[in-house]
């Protein structure tokens, strides 16, 4: 028994990591630079990003399709290519900042983001940033963010990509990296179409048929081209465009015998970043625009509409580093959107001015300390003023790490509370609160790493559309949330001769209720509506040498779908699995990827009475030229 | 070999024992007799949480939901004709058929066909309308078949309640998501538009009385603004229709706040009921004599419902209370002259009645 137990110890202390085997990954990953996230500004901030090799296996999926799966924040998804925003620790979609390359995505009109429509093959990075996160990234973000970046990359390469899909879906991705001396840049290409017309099971029906969905189709087709030139090893110039166009034939829902409505979005952003380094100083000048446009036709009713928001926007950040301990960051920003949309009745421009203040003191080796404040100003709104404090720490042999974050956050009214007609309202107060959380990382045999979150939330004056005397929906400041769980995560690679296993997994517990409803004392303690209590999702590969074998299983626990919890959807289990084989050579790779998802032909809904795919069989075919 | 049997015996006297002991699945038994009221929860918009609740005059009871299959999304209305209910589920563009014998049968029909259907109205065991709001057309039933025979367009825009008088079928205009205010008349032999007349500010809801008139409750408007209670209102108005030669006898304008909805009738045809209200979907419950040649000016129920129906049995007064689309409301009942009696919970968003 001794024996045996010495073995295994043997194997869970193996701590070669991926990198370290030459070249026998089996998607080979280009060298890049140190992370630019925001999150590195401050203590107090727990980051997990999502591994490089499953950005990777998850190429022709979408951002929110990837979070689901490998993080811990739960997303509500309104069918499949459908409308997908995010729902973190309980709260709304617009309660996290969603930002690429430091330029905020959520739409000043809606204040949330779509990440159906965020392909995973253009970014390099994905994190999940939780913590004291109102004073680095401001209005919607209520103590959980999402960075997506862009990195440098010192290869000349060319990489294409197909996949198909059993229901009708043909995509393809092209990516071309270009190093010249101190210039490098980076162009990728996607398009993807899906006739999206799976079979499910009418559980709306009173026979329970079997059909396949209609009016559903899928078409998205776009580029981003990122451009890096480094002067020297110290200053930098960074800028990117990114263009996509995606027509959705919206389906009817799962009562409906028939639907007739599309919606179209278009989007250009670009962003351009400077990076300036002096001896105890870096300045960084970030400046971004963005163009979005969406038309929306229902076809049946005759309703239609369309909103058109142009974004500008420039960010000035001095670090400064005036004592080897001592981090001071100061931030300015200018930021004007101008809405064109029909129902404000008139052109609406929203200004914001802002700065923002964050320090850093390491007090010894292992502790950190930091502190923070932002206060914007608006035309529309007054915002109140965002503080933090937070702590970083490192015990028994820099194997735990804390990290705690208290931190007072609000988020503004959007564009479209203030000025929708009917019933917009311009008397609306910005939601505040205040979040606090307690993290320890436990990062054992090097390899691997056990985290445990422990967050509170508590939101006051939130915002919702309910019925006033006249009868017409509109905003108001109408309840309190508090919010509060634990979220576990785990990683762990076992790497033995041309072996390499990787495990990951995450579990959140979150408790969101009402606990004030102006009028109506009958929600009050009970469950924030599509607000799981339960998300756990697990990845486990096997790779021998080059090729290998994937599993990914995603739990959505009971949501209730009414306020007073009377009704609810039950629970589901997604597992899905593909096979990987590279038979590349060299600088040549060759790599053929069948995948089933949704192996137990689960048949689910996320949203009430909106169908989602069961089982369904993909694949992608990858050929990527490396040229030294 | 005997005790190995003796063991046997007990592991399955104890098998069988925890296997009569399992709880009977709990499922929704309709009585045997469906008597009684029928409240229609309408639900929430695209959440398919449309519901029946079950008042039985027999036991008492409350059953909530009496339907045991998902009904769809946004139950309108509800007609109980020759041993069947009729219910118009809106956004499932049908109208859902069950049995007064058994209301869970597996042999349930639908009428497909329709675009937004609002209100359900038999002529006779053969044939019933259907007024659908995107088609802004009445839709002709054969109630045999089950089958939409014929679409008559109305020539005004979203035709929602009906009346027949004289041979003529009397559909309102209520103005589908704009304004109307015409009421269309059909030929119910021929199923073809006789003419359209004017009345106030969106007709939404029509009876008809004793004497065999027809009145007509139309909403208003909110205005341009679209929140009540503005200069721009156009208040509410009240009409009554001579169907011998369609005139109009007389009408009445309300305060122009008021926007008035759901006028219905009780059992002896004396007495119209309707909410009033701002907003000009729910209100106060307000009663009108049909001699009075004037509006109410005090409430009869001084609450503010969603709902409401006239039980023909008891003349109670039943108002649909609800808190909000995302939670289960509740059906308060009074005395025909204004006295609570009782509430008691049902599904979300009461908005209306039917009676076996």
């Amino acid at each position: 028994m001794k024996k045996e137990l010495q073995i295994i110890i043997l194997i869970l202390s193996c701590n070669f990591l991926f990198a370290q085997t030459e070249n026998d990954t089996s998607i080979v990953l280009p060298v890049v630079e140190i992370s630019n996230l925001k999150a590195t500004q401050s203590p107090g901030m727990v980051v997990n990003k999502v591994d490089s090799n499953i950005l990777a296996l998850n190429e022709f999926s979408s951002i929110s399709e990837l979070l689901s799966q490998y993080s811990s924040v739960h997303i509500r998804n309104y069918g499949n290519g459908m409308l997908a925003t995010i729902n973190a620790r309980g709260l709304g979609a617009n309660h996290t900042s969603i930002l690429w390359n430091s330029v905020p995505l959520n739409s000043p009109n809606l204040g949330l983001t779509d990440l159906s429509l965020l392909p995973v093959f253009i970014f390099d990075e994905v994190a999940v940033i939780t913590g004291g996160t109102g004073t680095l990234y401001g209005n919607n973000s209520f103590g959980t963010a999402i960075e997506l970046q862009n990195n440098s990359n010192n290869t000349n390469g060319i990489k294409l990509t197909g996949m198909t899909e059993s229901y009708g879906s043909v995509a393809s991705n092209v990516k071309v990296s270009c190093n010249y001396k101190k210039l490098n840049s980076v162009t990728t290409f996607f398009k993807f179409q899906s006739k999206n017309n799976f079979e499910y099971i009418n559980t709306a029906l009173v026979n329970k048929p079997i059909q396949r969905q209609i009016n559903g189709a899928i078409q998205q087709t776009g580029f981003l081209h990122v451009l890096n030139y480094n002067f020297n090893n110290k200053h930098s110039l960074k800028g990117g465009i990114w263009y996509q166009y995606s027509e959705r034939e919206i389906p009817p829902l799962m009562f409906m015998s028939y639907n007739e409505e599309i919606q179209r979005d278009s989007s250009l952003r670009a962003f351009g970043e400077l990076k300036i380094i002096f001896d105890k100083a870096l300045f960084i000048n970030n400046l971004a625009y963005s163009h979005e446009y969406i038309f929306y036709n229902n076809f049946l009713n005759g309703i239609k509409g369309a909103s058109d928001v142009k974004t500008y926007r420039d960010e000035i950040t001095v670090k400064y580093y005036p004592v080897k301990k001592l981090t001071v960051n100061v931030s300015f920003f200018g930021e004007i959107a101008i809405a064109d949309i029909p129902e404000y009745k008139n052109e609406i421009t929203f200004n914001k001015t802002g700065i923002n203040s964050n320090i850093r003191y390491s007090l010894t080796e292992k502790w950190i300390i930091g502190s923070g404040i932002k206060k914007e100003f608006t035309n529309l709104t007054k915002a109140p003023v965002a503080l933090s404090a937070s702590i970083d720490g490192k015990l028994l042999k820099n194997i735990l790490e804390i990290s705690g974050s208290v931190s007072k956050v609000y988020s503004l009214p959007t564009l479209n509370d203030l000025f929708w007609k009917p019933g917009g309202n311009e008397n609306l107060k910005p939601e505040n609160g205040f979040n606090a959380q307690l993290n320890f990382s436990y990062n054992y045999f090097k390899a691997g790493q056990l985290s445990l979150t422990g967050f509170y939330s508590f939101v006051n004056d939130w915002i919702q559309w309910i019925p006033n005397p006249s009868g017409i929906y509109s905003p108001i400041n109408v309840r309190q949330v508090e919010s509060s769980g634990i979220e576990a995560s785990l990683k762990q690679n076992f790497t033995f001769q041309n072996w390499k296993i990787y495990l990951s997994g995450n579990y959140s517990f979150t408790n969101s209720i009402n606990k004030s409803f102006e009028g109506n004392h009958e929600l009050i303690n009970k469950q924030i509506i599509f607000a799981p209590v339960h998300l756990s999702n697990v990845f486990a590969s096997v790779f021998y040498k080059k090729s290998g074998l994937y599993t990914t299983a995603e739990f959505t626990g009971e949501r209730f779908i009414t306020a007073d919890n009377s009704v609810s959807l039950d629970p589901y289990l997604l597992v899905s699995s593909g096979l990987i084989f590279d038979y590349g050579y060299d600088r040549f790779q060759f790599i053929i990827k069948p995948e089933i998802k949704n192996i137990f032909n689960e048949h689910y809904q996320a949203i009430p009475w909106r169908a989602m795919p069961g089982r369904s069989y993909f694949l992608t075919i990858t050929m990527n030229l490396n040229l030294k | 070999m005997k005790t190995q049997m003796k063991k046997y015996l007990i592991l399955t006297v104890v098998c069988f024992t925890f296997f009569a002991c399992k709880k009977e699945k709990d499922d929704i038994v309709a009585p045997s007799s469906l008597n009684g009221i029928f409240i229609v929860n309408e639900g929430a918009f695209g959440f398919a949480t449309a519901s029946i609740s079950f008042l039985s005059r027999n036991t008492g009871n409350l059953i909530e939901p009496l339907n045991t299959f998902p009904l769809g999304d946004v139950a309108l209305s509800m007609n109980i004709y020759n041993g069947y209910g009729y219910i118009v589920v809106n956004n499932s563009q049908k109208i859902q058929i069950v049995s007064m014998e058994n209301f869970n049968s597996d042999n349930q029909a639908s009428i497909l066909g329709f675009s937004s259907p609002r209100y359900f109205l038999p002529l006779n065991k053969d044939k019933a309308y259907v007024t659908d709001w995107f088609s802004d057309a009445v839709k002709v039933i054969n109630l045999n078949s089950r089958q939409i025979i014929k679409s008559i367009p109305t020539g005004g825009v979203g035709p929602e309640q009906m009346a027949i008088a004289n041979n003529k079928l009397y559909v309102v205009n209520v103005g589908g998501y704009g304004d109307d205010s015409t009421v269309t008349v059909i030929d119910t032999e021929a199923d073809t538009v006789l003419k359209t007349f004017f009345t106030g500010v969106d007709p939404n809801s029509i009876v008809k009385d004793k004497n065999g008139k027809l009145w007509i409750l139309c909403n208003g408007d909110l205005g341009a603004d679209w929140t009540g209670g503005t200069a721009d209102d156009i208040p509410g108005s009240l009409y009554r229709i001579n169907p011998h030669n369609d005139s109009i006898e007389f009408n009445l304008s309300f305060s122009q706040f008021d926007h008035p909805s759901r006028l219905t009738i009780n059992s002896s045809g004396n007495i119209l009921y309707f909410l009033e209200g701002m907003s000009g979907f729910d209100g106060k419950i307000f009663a009108m004599d049909i001699e009075d040649n004037f509006l109410p000016t005090q409430p009869v129920v001084d609450k503010v419902f969603y709902g409401l129906g006239i039980d023909p049995v008891t003349n109670q007064i039943l108002g649909g209370f609800s808190p909000s689309f995302s939670q289960q409301g509740y059906m308060f009942r009074y005395t025909n002259n204004g006295s609570f009696i009782d509430s008691m919970k049902v599904g979300i968003a009461p908005n209306g009645f039917a009676f076996n």
